[in-house]
């Protein structure tokens, strides 16, 4: 199984290869925008075959996905294109589920793809804000590890007392 | 490697430290901090951009500079009882936060379920120690109304910071009555005070405050906010400017004959819109207080910056929005969040700070007596005050 892209003879194609087995051809230019491929490639030249055994193949299908996204619209230097990254980045996030959103943030931070990374701990931090801590474990689903002590303490600190 | 259950507790803390920096206030910061122990002990309690002083240096002689001569008597500002003009003036901070029941908590009860805003101003002595500050002035509540619970525990509710307001007192606790406004660049956090009509600007940890050398508006400013990094100051005709960490100034809207009427201009900062309040008041004898002159607010009207043509522009309603005009800050929330209530109105206090409710729609001033919908708004919830 690999993706399809629409490429040109010119442009060097690399092969990705998932935890699962799922392979992608990408676009040197667009896998490069990806820190750790971007070392790699430098690295290791003329490697056309790159095994990321920590990034499973659905989410390495939707990094790359954000990073065709993004190559492409910064080739074409005109004004607009910020609105048009950030539409798209704002549509790429709107729907995550938290579970999906763990993993590919584990997979951005691996990939070292630092705006993607971006993009995504500030969708975590946004069903943070103004949330109760109850709520935040709701979503994220986690439970409390705390002593009951700790509990307590925890219950001072988020409370206001009145002089 | 197969795809497992998301294990956000265990995330890495690079990624909680990236998370936790985004939150921004200290509330967020230290709810973030409850959730687990591994994420309390990846981030550390909140800390603000710039650590604010608890004094800076009166305004009076030798600390402030006037960069030219001709600086007419009036307008030196006022600068206190003469006994404390050699001490500093006190620095304080007050939190305007927005609470709101979590959703689905729709219980069987009737009990109101909206949120409420409260203004607070964290004491100076004991971590946590509080103090209820009047929503529109910086004046402190005291006492706590017999309602009012000596506790809240914030965690039942969500919270946001809707606003912040900064204020200069006198050592004998008397508030001076200039607008303040910081910025908390964090290349030249400063303070920027209106003052008797002219600006002063004081960088935090310099021992004295400079007047803002500007010849076309320098005796009428009538306020300044902090405004996308930047101070943003307004003077009585509307004229409206920006200033940068180097008091580099930039006009960004001129003279504008519609702005000489009013009486009072305030600046807010409105969902990302930079809003401009003109005030419009009548002057009578006040019979009871000695024949002082008393000012009542009788009309107001909204104007939003177009920054292309540099002119404020009408605005015919305030949609969704409530208005809040305080002495000492400005700003709005969504009617939605507090049942009953409508937007396109301002709150205000005349000199007695009781509310009064201005609606744009026909033009009418009323007082919140009448409207108990809006006086609500700053009302624990029944839930709290039941004792």
């Amino acid at each position: 199984m690999s993706s399809s892209s629409t490429t040109t003879t010119t442009t060097r194609l690399l092969m990705l290869k998932a935890s699962d087995g799922v392979t992608f051809e990408v676009e040197e230019a667009v896998a490069t925008k990806l820190g750790a491929i971007n070392n790699m490639v430098e690295e290791e030249g003329s490697e056309d075959l790159i095994c990321l055994p920590n990034v499973n193949g659905k989410f390495l299908g939707m990094v790359l996905e954000w990073c065709k996204k993004h190559a492409n619209n910064n080739t074409n230097s005109d004004k607009g294109n910020d609105e048009v990254n950030k539409w798209w980045d704002k549509e790429f996030v709107m729907d995550l589920d938290q579970n999906t959103l763990y993993h590919l943030l584990m997979a951005a931070d691996y990939l070292s793809g630092t705006e993607l990374v971006d993009l995504l701990t500030e969708k975590v931090a946004s069903m943070i804000r103004g949330k109760k801590v109850e709520e935040i474990r709701e979503t994220f689903k986690i439970k409390s590890d705390f002593l009951p002590g700790q509990e307590e303490e925890i219950r001072k600190k988020n409370s206001w007392a009145f002089e | 490697m197969s795809i497992g259950q998301a294990q956000w507790s265990d995330l890495p803390r690079d990624l909680l430290e990236l998370i936790a920096d985004r939150l921004q206030t200290k509330t967020d910061v230290t709810r973030f901090r409850s959730v687990c122990e591994s994420w309390r002990f990846s981030v550390l309690p909140f800390q603000n951009r710039i650590v604010l002083p608890t004094k800076v240096p009166h305004l009076g002689p030798p600390h402030f500079h006037v960069p030219y001569l001709g600086l007419p008597h009036l307008h030196v500002p006022y600068l206190g009882p003469p006994h404390l003009r050699d001490t500093s003036l006190l620095l304080t901070e007050t939190t305007v936060y927005y609470l709101s029941p979590p959703a689905g908590s729709i219980s069987s009860s009737s009990s109101r379920l909206w949120g409420w805003l409260l203004k607070l101003k964290e004491g100076q002595q004991q971590l946590g120690q509080l103090h209820l500050v009047h929503p529109l002035s910086p004046l402190q509540i005291h006492p706590l109304p017999d309602s009012f619970p000596k506790v809240i525990s914030a965690l039942q509710f969500r919270v946001f910071e809707m606003a912040k307001s900064y204020t200069l007192q006198f050592s004998n606790l008397d508030h001076c009555n200039y607008k303040v406004g910081l910025s908390q660049n964090p290349d030249c956090p400063s303070l920027m005070i209106v003052a008797s009509g002219v600006l002063w600007h004081l960088k935090l940890g310099h021992d004295r405050w400079t007047a803002v050398e500007d010849t076309v508006s320098q005796l009428s400013y009538e306020d300044v906010i902090p405004y996308q990094g930047k101070f943003c100051a307004v003077d009585e005709f509307g004229r409206t400017v920006l200033f940068d960490s180097n008091l580099t100034i930039t006009e960004i809207a001129s003279v504008n004959s519609t702005l000489c009427c009013g009486d009072y201009k305030n600046l807010v900062e409105s969902n990302g819109e930079l809003l401009l309040v003109d005030t419009y008041c009548t002057r009578k004898e006040n019979t009871q207080n000695g024949g002082r002159k008393t000012f009542k607010a009788q009309k107001f009207r909204v104007f939003k910056l177009n920054l292309d043509q540099k002119r404020w522009v009408e605005l015919q309603s305030l949609d969704d929005q409530i208005l809040f005009l305080g002495e000492d800050c400005s700003f709005s929330v969504s009617a939605h969040n507090f049942g009953g209530c409508k937007g396109n109105c301002i709150i205000y206090t005349d000199m007695d700070y009781c509310f009064n409710v201005f609606n744009l729609d026909d033009g009418s001033v009323s007082p919140v007596t009448l409207h108990l919908e809006y006086a609500n708004i700053f009302n624990p919830p029944p839930i709290l005050t039941k004792a």
